[in-house]
């Protein structure tokens, strides 16, 4: 089959490699229909993600048609399924708890190594995104192999068309448990940071969970543009100091609750953010904070911070005095998508949540290349970069 | 036994400072199964080559048993068997024990602890071979844990050719 393999940093080739067969009971094998370039794709391409191998393959945002099952799966051959991009087996204590995305099982004995001396703990099973989390193949392909396939994927209707109920595999579900981190109250104000997928997802959860006021903050200006679409009021932090204007936008009181939807790649010429540059590239530091910082320093006292944006190891400058001293609430994580996939699916058949307006670019899987170059180029114009593998490659 | 003296509780195998001549390791994994289901299995030796990654074969007749690994063979004798609470056993180099504790609601505590006989420069050479004691141990109590609560064990293999690739 063809798949999209990483080979190092900004290079990645669509390769000819062995099909994926049925390994273990509970795996599928899917034909994929539709598959995404994810912003945590660009973590990737950049070279920010430790433990990628060459030839990897890439893709954790897919869907497509069952064509073949394993003796336990519960799927059968033709139906069309979306795949949450964290594995879980359903049967440990963390499953049991809905906590889906800190499932025990997922990630082969040798790889739960490095997340034990990283971070404490084994990370989740995730498809293509690292050794460090499984060291599985992604959906960017022609075919992918699914394991507990009886968990996850989520079978659409018949009829419903792909490009709605793609995104219900991770920037919905990320966007909708980022506000329900926020933990939203009737009246609350709401500010986004960052307006990419999750962002404007995120953005439009907060409304439908009751917020009076949603302010979201990028440099985009298109990006902007559909922020405030769904209602938002915009801050363009290369026009305006975004604290400041914060502070008068919620009569000095700073937003009840903040969300930092841009994670370890942050945007701007602030001087901590280019200290951090500085520190990344020459391997003193692994991530750019500013805006999870920024974030901090505007939440009103006694208010939430959600982050679901995407961190890989050290920082420091870290607000740690504000956050004490403001008596401020933390929830963070990788999405536990699996929780949210029936109602979220609802939503969208309802047309409660509008997913369609993100995709800015459809094309051919052999043609991924460029769409990762663009993708990672030309930020304001290119939301979503949607790969066809049935769609024939542009001339 | 916890040092009394220092008000420690943290298991022996966790020490700082190293007693007797012997290398200690434990570790323990908490399986979300019954403690029946998971000492029945852990008990039934022959199991063991499904999730010990470094044994091919055990033969086993009573409390003897037989052992057959990728690396060598070696012979190994159960000294103590309490069913549902605790086995010790005996081997030519090591030995070691298997705890069971039930905890209501998040399923069956196994903690296994060895002692066996490894100078220094083993143990470097079995950091960087990977076979030693302590990595193997860890890896087949996950895939133990795996084995019992999902039915199958984790493998990023994408087909059958690179699965038994990976099982070499």
């Amino acid at each position: 089959m063809r798949a999209l393999a990483w080979h190092g940093k900004h290079d990645v080739r669509v390769d000819t490699v062995d099909d994926p067969e049925i390994v273990n009971p509970r795996d599928a094998i899917l034909k994929v229909t539709s598959t995404a370039i994810c912003g945590s794709d660009l973590h990737l391409y950049d070279g920010f993600i430790p433990t990628m191998k060459s030839g990897d393959i890439l893709g954790h945002e897919f869907m497509g048609e069952v064509v073949e099952v394993g003796a336990k799966s519960t799927l059968k051959k033709g139906q069309r399924v979306v795949v949450p991009f964290t594995m879980a087996c359903g049967s440990c204590y963390h499953c049991g708890k809905q906590q889906y995305a800190s499932c025990d099982n997922g990630n082969p004995a040798e790889n739960q190594d490095i997340g034990e001396k990283l971070y404490g703990h084994t990370m989740p099973g995730l498809f293509g995104y690292s050794h460090m989390t499984g060291g599985y193949a992604g959906g960017q392909a022609e075919y992918v192999r699914v394991p507990f396939s009886d968990v996850g994927p989520i079978v659409i209707p018949d009829g419903v068309d792909d490009d709605k109920v793609l995104f219900l595999s991770d920037i919905l579900p990320t966007g909708w448990q980022a506000a329900e981190y926020a933990e939203i109250e009737p009246g609350d104000t709401v500010a986004v940071w960052g307006c990419g997928p999750v962002g404007l997802f995120a953005v439009q959860s907060a409304f439908l969970m009751g917020a009076e006021r949603v302010i979201a903050i990028d440099h985009f200006p298109h990006r902007l543009e559909l922020a405030r679409k769904f209602g938002a009021e915009t801050i363009n932090f290369e026009e305006s100091a975004t604290y400041d204007a914060l502070m008068e936008m919620t009569g000095g009181i700073g937003p009840d609750a903040v969300i930092d939807a841009v994670g370890l790649e942050a945007h701007g010429a602030f001087v901590d953010n280019i200290v951090d540059q500085i520190k990344v590239s020459t391997f003193l530091g692994t991530d750019r904070t500013h805006a999870i910082r920024q974030a901090i320093v505007a939440c009103r006292k006694g208010g939430r911070v959600s982050m679901p944006a995407v961190y890989g190891g050290f920082v420091d400058k870290f607000p740690l005095g504000a956050f004490m001293e403001k008596g401020l609430t933390l929830r963070t994580g990788q999405t536990n998508v699996q929780k949210y996939l029936p109602g979220l699916l609802t939503a969208i058949l309802e047309e409660k949540i509008d997913t369609t307006f993100l995709i800015s670019h459809r094309m051919a899987l052999e043609d991924a290349p460029k769409g990762y170059q663009l993708f990672h180029d030309e930020q304001n114009t290119t939301t979503k970069i949607v790969l066809k593998p049935g769609m024939a490659a542009a001339a | 036994m916890p040092n009394s003296e220092a008000y420690d509780d943290a298991p022996n195998a966790t020490a700082k400072h190293r007693h007797g001549a012997r290398t200690l390791t434990s570790r323990a994994v908490t399986i979300n199964r019954p403690i029946g289901e998971v000492y029945g299995f852990f008990r039934d030796l022959t199991k063991a080559p499904l999730y010990m990654d470094d044994v091919e074969r055990v033969e086993v007749s009573g409390n003897h048993s037989h052992w057959v690994g990728k690396h060598g063979e070696w012979d190994s004798e159960i000294t103590q068997d309490v069913p549902g609470k605790e086995i010790t056993w005996q081997a030519e180099e090591s030995s070691g024990r298997a705890a069971f504790e039930e905890i209501e609601g998040r399923g069956t505590v196994l903690t296994l602890t060895m002692a066996y006989e490894q100078g220094f420069f083993a143990k470097l050479i079995g950091k960087v071979t990977q076979d030693d004691p302590a990595i193997q141990s860890r890896r087949n109590l996950r895939r133990l844990k795996q084995l019992l609560e999902t039915g199958e064990i984790a493998t990023n293999a994408r087909n059958q050719r690179m699965l038994a690739e990976e099982n070499q």
